[in-house]
């Protein structure tokens, strides 16, 4: 028996990349086995279901805050965060059904066809506006239901079901446990909490080359691919220019424009058919808030970006702490991260300019200059701010998984961070 | 812990050992772990690569097969092995090309400029057939030893004699070589080894054969394939030998002995397969193991990772990150925790993470539109530099046996030896790449440096320094040939913009002239003084070629080229026979031979001569070979020359006595000297004593009427030209016989320095330019070497073929700017 020891070699691995077993039971409210149960860890590729008496056993891909979702037709889902000594304990769940309420909208939302009226906004909010989301389909989505309230101005989604999404550009057939959506019209701001489970497509040789392709492509443009990048200290060599910068100048200028635009609009009649607007209404700005203002408002309006005080690149060890494990991102003031290998794609740089140019349009108004090609801003590398909601670090674990809440992401990201260009924490380029 | 009962006289014994032990490691190593043994070998090794930054060279040539005659193009990209990116460090590039069984040896230079130039190398007419190392490196590198320095092998023939190449050698017997995996074989262990067959003249061959022990009893059976290489497991036991019985080439069977097993010691086991971790199993065999052992990585020396192991059960197991790793030949090393190696296991990783080279070619009627497109791994654009070769592949090229930029800065660059087909490695269809990569990585290891001389801070002497420009290097030595330290060593420049550098030699004697402006050849002058001031001095110019182990590559070992290689010859003769136009910068060949005499060393001696009746016309010569022992030219002379008598004189100046010729058909009339073509007539005077005799190159005594009118009124007592060494010649080497011999002292040496190699212009013909009907196809149909990719990572090109190409081939290589490499073979089916 020893001899047999000193060759047979046990591979024991390093916390960093332990697979852990993880095991359970599911019942109803009554404690009834609920076979057929879908388990699976959020955003990975690990998933299984529960057999006939409702046991389930899961292998974790590891690497820290994992959420494992428990997930049955006609019941309300569960999440369970799982730590690493997880393994050790099963893990049992009881299973609410649905309510009746959230039926009952779904159900009217379909009577009324309310898919035709809010289908596209929630499309774009959720699926995106990428190259990528031309090929990605909803194939449940009569299971959405809408409510819209006119007074906030917020759209509200429910289901009852998992949607079950289709990628063809990327190559994968997504379940997502949809918990939360809502989309402030006004601003475009969109929150929604959502569990997905990843299953590889299956195709032929050309197929899986062309979403390799394409995976590496919204890797390359991902957050993922940049909280990694941080957590392995590599910014520099992947890509990131990471600087810090002071949101107060941005802001003012915010504001001052705001009051010359309020201005405007509120004069409209009366600069009709007055020649110089721009006189015009800075006339009207002095004449509402004085001359003093007026010398102030001038100057915070001819702040151009590059007038902001910008850090000069930073390292990770300048805005994270690292632990066996862990990195804590924490910063003051907010992060622009600027991912200089590639250019931003097409469809964003439609989006970003149609809103500049809205602006400048407006502001060339009376030169009579109608032609957009004149303004058109050149491409730029993809850039996004981001700054912690309320003063908390960030978690980010090695496989690159944020605890996001805390981070509030403007820019590049906030419109490319959509399901057509989700790639699962197993992928990896190499 | 578990208590034990130890006797008293054991405990002593074992405190004793406990003592002595780790002294002797001391001494050894003079390292032993503190804190944390990672860090400590992470600072050492770091120490070690900042003041030995190691360098690179890839050359990306034309083509690999000439005629004599012919041109070579290249581009060399020279980098910082650390990080591949184009180096800063050397900015001069040595190539040599070399044949030993000819004995022909050629060493040219080329300014680099951030890492790169671009060149051509003319093959001499003269060339005999065969095949030819092709060597590049800079003078940092030579420091390292051959073994890092660019290889190639270029077959080169004749298009007017015949190519009677030296054959493949038949005789001489095939090898076979094993390499247990970690270095040795352990008894009680099973160990992968790896192995190698080989025929005389070093080529891989497939053998097979198995292993038995000393009874004859069968172990194992074991086959080479790619390259001649395979493995086997083996279990030794104690007090049993292992032989390998193999038939080699269908001949007799032989029985090879397999290395000995160590009683004790550690075996590594590397699955490098697996897409996340690189798993490494360490077991022990021998007295009971207590000490935790420490793995380390280590890539282009460089400090990657390391991992403290305690063995359980005699063996232990550590999985290391593969996205810790950079793409390339990783050093895994076993130390103890005394800090000596115990074993080691060369591995490569792949992190498929070079650059993607995307040739589309637009071609109508012959012209042809490339546009080439770079990509990193996630496919975002690439801004980098590349140089394009253009190639009829039906015809004769083998480009595609050449070792990309990838297999040579990834792999070959880190082996010793031979790689055979290294690209084979990089072959994404070849379903055997990683497999025969990993037999490779066990039968071919090789290392840069001794862990040992790392850990204890012993460090190589760096002799060459890394050359910012163009150095003149030498060593001062004394009349006995030992070095002198701290002499004065003066550089003259000869010819237009004269100058002078003076240095002095550091404690070896060695001096190194760093010359201000970029220089094609010039001739220099370099005098030496020993520290006290003597002359009695010698002084040694470094040889521009190194000295390094040829090896010898003979006859067309690869049957493919020696059919392609045939094949152009005899296109080309025909070419040629029909009188057909041949393209422009393909020079016709020189048909006649012109056997020019030898001249004597007094002849040659003679050229520089400025003697207006012509060098070496005069009624007596005096040459350096007669001034040999010479000091002072007045006492020399005095009785050498025939006719001439000389009267002693008192010097007006310093009231010293000074010799002066007279010829004895001179009527009284003093001799006039010219010097170095120029009269020396009043109110000037020259003293013979005031030319240093050891400056002379020849003396030509002029006293009879005929031989004097050239000179005028001022000869009319007859002359003497004298003749300054002029270089070209050396004056130590030979005797007046041509007889070789040790070279002289002398405090004085002319050098002739090569200076950088004019590199021709390839002639790349207009696109739209119609070709004419009848003309050679050329042999590289186009070749670019500054292709620089835009912000969108695209770069392209024109380029025109003749009729009748039928198989064109793209070859694009190059690296980014992030030190990635590319390499792309793009061909038309």
């Amino acid at each position: 028996m020893r001899k047999l020891l000193t060759f047979i070699l046990l591979f024991v691995c390093g916390r960093a990349f332990c697979q852990h077993r993880l095991h359970g039971r599911v019942t109803d409210l009554n404690g009834m086995a609920l076979p057929g149960t879908s388990v699976f860890i959020s955003e990975s590729k690990h998933g299984t279901a529960t057999d006939s008496l409702g046991n389930f056993v899961l292998t974790s891909p590891g690497g820290g805050n994992l959420k494992l979702v428990v997930s049955h037709v006609g019941y309300e889902a569960q999440v369970k965060a799982i730590s690493a000594d997880a393994a050790d304990s099963t893990l049992l769940f009881m299973l609410k059904p649905v309510s009746k309420q959230l039926k009952d909208v779904i159900v009217s939302s379909r009577a009324n066809d309310d898919w035709k009226h809010w289908g596209a906004a929630f499309l774009a909010a959720f699926i995106g506006n990428s190259a990528f989301a031309k090929n990605c389909t909803i194939e449940n989505y009569r299971e959405i239901g809408f409510k819209y309230d006119n007074d906030e101005q917020v759209l509200n989604a429910y289901t009852s079901v998992p949607l079950k999404i289709k990628n063809e550009s990327l190559g994968y057939l997504i379940t997502i446990n949809l918990v939360d959506f809502v989309l402030y019209t006004p601003d475009n701001d969109v929150d929604y909490q959502a569990y997905y489970l990843f299953e590889e497509m299956k195709g032929d040789a050309a197929q899986q080359k062309l979403w390799e392709q394409n995976r590496r492509k919204a890797y390359a443009l991902s957050m993922m691919h940049f909280s990694r990048a941080l957590y392995a200290n590599k910014l520099k060599e992947e890509g990131y220019e990471v600087r810090r910068f002071s949101m107060k100048d941005i802001r003012e200028k915010e504001r001052v424009t705001k009051i010359f635009a309020d201005e405007r609009i509120k004069n409209a009649d009366y600069l009709k058919d007055k020649e110089n607007t721009e006189e015009q209404v800075t006339m009207l700005v002095e004449k509402h808030y004085g001359a003093d203002s007026l010398a102030y408002y001038r100057k915070m309006l001819a702040k151009q970006v590059e007038d902001i005080k910008m850090s000069a690149p930073l390292k990770q060890p300048d805005i994270s702490a690292k632990t066996e494990g862990n990195l804590s991102l924490n910063f003051k003031d907010a992060l622009q991260v600027v991912y200089k290998k590639i250019r931003e794609p097409e469809e964003y740089y439609t989006y970003r300019t149609q809103s500049l140019k809205n602006i400048q349009i407006v502001s060339v108004g009376g030169n009579g200059m109608n032609t957009s090609q004149a303004l058109l801003p050149p491409k730029l590398y993809p850039f996004t701010e981001m700054w912690l909601t309320n003063g908390t670090p960030v978690d980010i674990k090695e496989n690159g998984r944020i605890n996001n809440t805390n981070l509030y992401i403007h820019g590049f990201w906030g419109w490319w961070e959509k399901i057509a260009t989700k790639l699962p924490y197993e992928y990896y380029p190499d | 812990m578990k208590n034990e009962v130890v006797p008293a006289v054991l405990r002593r014994l074992r405190k004793f050992r406990a003592a002595i032990i780790p002294a002797m490691l001391l001494l050894c190593f003079a390292f032993v772990w503190r804190v944390d043994p990672g860090d400590k070998i992470a600072t050492l090794l770091a120490d070690y690569s900042a003041k030995f930054p190691q360098e690179k060279v890839h050359l990306h040539l034309d083509r690999n097969y000439f005629a004599a005659g012919d041109t070579l193009n290249f581009k060399a990209y020279v980098v910082t092995a650390a990080d591949n990116h184009l180096s800063d460090t050397s900015r001069v590039l040595y190539i040599t090309l070399a044949d030993t069984t000819a004995g022909y040896s050629t060493t040219l230079q080329y300014p680099l400029e951030g890492g790169t130039v671009a060149g051509t190398l003319e093959l001499p007419d003269s060339l005999k057939a065969g095949n030819y190392n092709l060597t590049a490196y800079t003078g940092w590198m030579k420091n390292f030893g051959e073994g890092f320095f660019y290889h190639a092998t270029i077959s080169v023939g004749l298009l007017n004699g015949t190519n009677t190449a030296p054959q493949k050698k038949t005789t001489g017997t095939p090898h076979i070589y094993f390499f247990p995996e970690g270095g040795s074989l352990v008894e009680k262990l099973t160990s992968v080894v790896g192995v190698k067959a080989i025929d005389a003249n070093g080529k891989g061959i497939a053998a097979s054969g198995s292993i038995v022990d000393e009874s004859g009893k069968s172990i194992t059976t074991f086959q080479t394939g790619f390259a001649g290489m395979g493995r086997l497991n083996l279990k030794p036991e104690s007090a049993h030998k292992y032989f390998a019985l193999i038939k080699l080439n269908g001949g007799a069977e032989t029985k090879v002995p397999l290395p000995a097993a160590l009683a004790t010691g550690y075996v590594l086991a590397v699955d490098n397969t697996d897409k996340q971790q690189i798993k490494v199993g360490i077991s022990y065999s021998g007295p009971a193991a207590t000490q935790p052992v420490l793995l380390v990585a280590q890539a282009n020396n460089k400090y990657i990772t390391s991992a403290t192991a305690t063995l359980a059960g005699n063996s232990a197991s550590v999985a290391l990150k593969r996205r810790d790793f950079p793409t390339g030949v990783v050093q895994l090393t076993l130390f103890a925790a005394s800090g000596a190696p115990l074993a080691e296991r060369l591995i490569f990783v792949n992190r498929n993470d070079q650059l993607k080279l995307n040739v589309a070619d637009a071609a109508t009627n012959g012209s042809h539109k490339v546009t080439l497109e770079a990509t990193d791994a996630l496919l975002n654009p690439v801004k980098g530099e590349f140089s394009v070769s253009v190639v009829d592949q039906s015809r004769y090229a083998d480009s595609l046996s050449m070792p990309s930029i990838m297999a040579d800065l990834l792999l070959t660059s880190d082996l010793k030896g031979t790689i055979e087909n290294p690209n084979h490695y990089f072959n994404e269809g070849a379903a055997d790449a990683a497999a025969s990569l990993d037999n490779l990585m066990l039968t071919q290891g090789w290392r840069r440096f001794k862990w040992a001389d790392v850990l204890s801070r012993k460090y190589p002497q760096a002799l060459h320094s890394a050359e910012k420009n163009q150095v003149i290097s030498g060593v001062l030595l004394s009349t006995k040939g030992k070095p002198l330290p701290n002499g004065k060593v003066m550089l003259v420049a000869k010819g237009d913009s004269a100058y002078t550098i003076t240095t002095v030699a550091d404690s070896m004697g060695r001096f190194v002239f760093d010359l201000p402006v970029t220089l094609a050849e010039r001739k220099f002058s370099i005098i030496g003084n020993s520290a006290s001031g003597s002359n009695l001095v010698r002084i040694l110019p470094d040889a521009q070629d190194p000295e390094y182990e040829k090896s010898v590559v003979p006859g067309f070992s690869d049957v493919g080229i020696a059919n392609r290689l045939s094949n152009y010859l005899t296109t080309s003769k025909q070419y040629i026979k029909d009188g057909l136009r041949l393209p422009p910068n393909v020079r016709q060949l020189k048909v006649v031979e012109i056997k020019a005499k030898q001249p004597t060393p007094r002849e040659k001696a003679l050229e520089a001569s400025s003697n207006l009746n012509g060098p070496g016309n005069a009624d007596q010569v005096v040459d350096y070979h007669d001034l040999e022992n010479c000091n002072l030219l007045e006492t020399c002379l005095e009785g050498k020359l025939t006719g001439v008598y000389f009267k002693t004189e008192v010097d007006k100046n310093s009231n010293e006595f000074k010799k002066i010729p007279y010829a004895t058909g001179g009527m009284g009339k003093r001799m006039l000297i010219v010097l170095d073509g120029v009269p020396v007539v009043p109110p000037n005077e020259l003293r013979l004593n005031n030319i240093p005799a050891s400056n002379v190159q020849t003396i030509e005594v002029l006293r009879t009427g005929a031989k004097l009118v050239m000179y005028g009124m001022n000869a009319s007592g007859g002359a003497l030209i004298i003749t300054t060494k002029q270089g070209g010649i050396d004056y130590g080497a030979v005797d007046r016989y041509g007889r070789r011999r040790d070279p002289t002292v002398t405090n004085f040496a002319v050098y002739t320095y090569p200076g950088y190699h004019t590199s021709r212009e390839f002639y790349n013909p207009p696109v739209n330019a119609q070709p004419p009907q009848k003309v050679k196809p050329r042999e590289t149909i186009y070749w670019n070497a500054r292709v620089k990719t835009d912000d969108d990572g695209k770069a392209s090109f024109e380029f025109a073929t003749a009729p009748g190409t039928k198989k064109l081939a793209i070859i694009v290589e190059g690296l980014s700017d992030e030190g990635k490499t590319g390499y792309v073979y793009s061909h038309q089916n």
